[in-house]
């Protein structure tokens, strides 16, 4: 294994207030009862690594309830040397940032140094819920493959911020119309390039989910995924942009672009959003995932480090072996794959029990992690 | 801070009004003021009144100068037909540094930015136009910043000018010279790759 992440230590980040966890560099299993702590350190690992958490876009919700910040360090060896993360935040919500004890002054420094996917139950939302959420799932995959997206990404954002106070000046006539144009070019020429590297990485997971969703339904089901982009070109954008001016510059909102973008799932041809059954909306979720994975092998020549919480439980018999033949390296050509895995039992991994670092986390006492419910924690 | 003087106190609130100067530092720097000889104290107190008393902004580009107009203006060694735009005074001694620029400059005081409530009548646009419209001008050098704000202003400023037939060009953007491509930062060389030219 080319990347693995050795240990991790957590300081008052969700229920540890002090905890340090080595893993092996094959399948970390991580058992202990509910609300024991298990996925925050799935959730700790995966903010490593994007500096963001998979659950809440609020980081200062991280901290433990009884403390004013949280500290996580990680040790990773990657290629042969070691890599030191640390991220620390304080109730003001700033994060302090270090890669092998350098600060680092932005997040595209840290983000794909060690490339994570993460398996969640959230993952569901991805195609039951609003667009958002896959907007959400392209831009941490593609974040994490390139940091230009990244940065293009964060400038895209903020031009956002400038043209909607424009256009909310223009409605109060303190801004002339014209000056919008300046603003709609800038618009026009940071959202194409993330338009056309979702397209690009959507057209790819789309090549590689069709073969995976075939082998996990056993041939009888097809899927499609289809980016839907505000614009093709960007004459069109700008057409675009024209025809919603008035409407925008009434609401000071910019309705069109990336940031309003969505991708179509399609199952045997139909809309999965619509007609698909509980069932088949989580095995399409999950072939997604994989697709995630194998996509970022293709452009690391590795595979990532998995995170998988909770997901085991939902699995058939089959899908389940499946997996675990991915994660101990029994399916292609590579070897095991560092990962982490919470559950509540052990059964799931019997037929590779021989394979796997198994974790207690139950040295620690249950908590709540909601501030509200502190009364009620025993 | 109680317990300390009166002056004491009004040095410390003064000092602590600086840019980058939080309350600890203004109190080192009161205490380090007052450790000084006396000539140090009222020369430093002498050179800020001087600075702010003499010097002033320069009426035709904008320049911290003495003189009005200033030095690059005035000077005839300097081509008038070139005229380089900056976000900021400051940035006029960066491209100064450089020697190798041998026009004139235009201080916008600022950048674009509807957010900060900066809009084409805050900045010292229209006094570009007059300085163009009297004639002789070539190129106009867009050197306002790299980043959003700075972008736009470029892009204003360049569909204001074309019109009039005067070449609008924006400064590069690449690696830094003297570096080791291995250290270049990557989204900085992919704009290096891009913006290439040929030997």
């Amino acid at each position: 294994m080319i990347l693995n992440l050795k240990y991790i230590v957590l300081n008052n980040f969700r229920c540890h207030r002090a905890l340090k966890v080595s893993f092996s560099e094959k399948v970390n299993v991580l058992t202990g009862r509910n609300a024991s702590g298990k996925t925050n350190i799935l959730e700790a690992i995966f903010f490593l690594s994007t500096t963001k958490s998979h659950r809440t876009s609020v980081t200062k919700e991280l901290i433990n309830k009884d403390s004013k910040n949280f500290y996580i360090k990680g040790e990773a060896v990657k290629n042969g040397s070691s890599l030191i993360l640390e991220i620390g935040c304080s109730l003001g919500g700033k994060k302090a940032i270090k890669l092998n004890h350098q600060k680092i002054r932005a997040r595209r420094d840290i983000v794909g140094q060690m490339p994570v996917v993460f398996f969640s139950p959230e993952d569901l939302y991805m195609v039951k819920e609003n667009p958002s959420f896959r907007r959400k799932f392209l831009d941490i995959l593609i974040s994490q493959i390139d940091h230009r997206y990244l940065l293009n990404l964060q400038k895209y954002q903020k031009i956002i911020i400038e043209r909607n106070r424009a256009l909310s000046q223009v409605r109060e006539r303190v801004l002339d119309i014209k000056m919008l144009d300046v603003w709609d070019e800038q618009v026009i020429g940071a959202g194409m390039e993330i338009i056309r590297r979702r397209q690009d990485i959507v057209s790819k997971l789309n090549r590689i989910c069709l073969v995976i969703h075939r082998e996990m339904t056993g041939g009888n089901e097809e899927i499609s995924l289809e980016y839907s982009p505000s614009a093709g070109t960007e004459d069109s954008y700008r057409k675009k942009l024209e025809e919603k001016k008035r409407q925008e510059i009434e609401q000071g909102i910019t309705t069109t672009g990336p940031h309003r973008d969505d991708v179509y799932i399609f199952f045997n041809g139909m809309n999965l959003r619509q007609f698909g059954s509980q069932g088949q909306q989580r095995t399409v979720a999950l072939s997604m995932k994989l697709g995630e994975l194998e996509l970022m092998k293709e452009e690391f020549n590795e595979y990532p480090i998995i995170l998988f919480d909770d997901v085991m439980s939902e699995l058939d018999d089959e899908r389940r072996e499946y997996f675990l033949e991915i994660l101990s390296g029994k399916r292609g050509d590579n070897g095991p794959i560092q990962s982490f895995i919470t559950t509540t039992g052990l059964k799931p991994f019997e037929s590779i029990k021989n394979n796997i670092n198994i974790i207690k986390v139950e040295k620690i006492a249950p908590c709540f992690n909601q501030r509200d419910t502190t009364e009620h924690a025993v | 801070m109680a317990g300390y003087s009166r002056a004491l106190q009004e040095l410390i609130s003064a000092l602590n009004k600086l840019p980058g100067i939080g309350p600890k530092t203004a109190q080192r720097l009161a205490f380090y003021i007052l450790k000084s000889s006396k000539e140090d104290a009222v020369g430093l107190s002498d050179s800020i009144v001087r600075a702010r008393e003499r010097l002033k902004y320069c009426s035709v580009c904008g320049s911290i100068t003495e003189k009005d107009p200033c030095d690059y203006c005035q000077s005839p060694g300097r081509d008038k037909s070139v005229i380089c735009v900056v976000e900021l005074p400051q940035d006029i001694f960066v491209i100064e540094k450089t020697r190798g620029f041998k026009g004139v400059y235009h201080v916008l005081m600022g950048a674009l930015s509807p957010l900060d409530g900066v809009g084409p009548d805050d900045l010292k646009i229209k006094q570009l136009l007059e300085r163009i419209k009297k004639g002789g001008v070539k190129e106009i050098i867009v050197a306002t910043n790299p980043n959003v704000e700075g972008e736009a202003t470029a892009m204003y400023l360049s569909r204001l000018i074309h019109p009039l037939n005067i070449k609008v060009t924006r400064l590069a953007h690449g690696i830094p010279m003297g570096g080791d491509l291995e250290y270049a930062d990557e989204v900085t060389l992919a704009m290096a790759l891009e913006g290439r030219t040929e030997i």
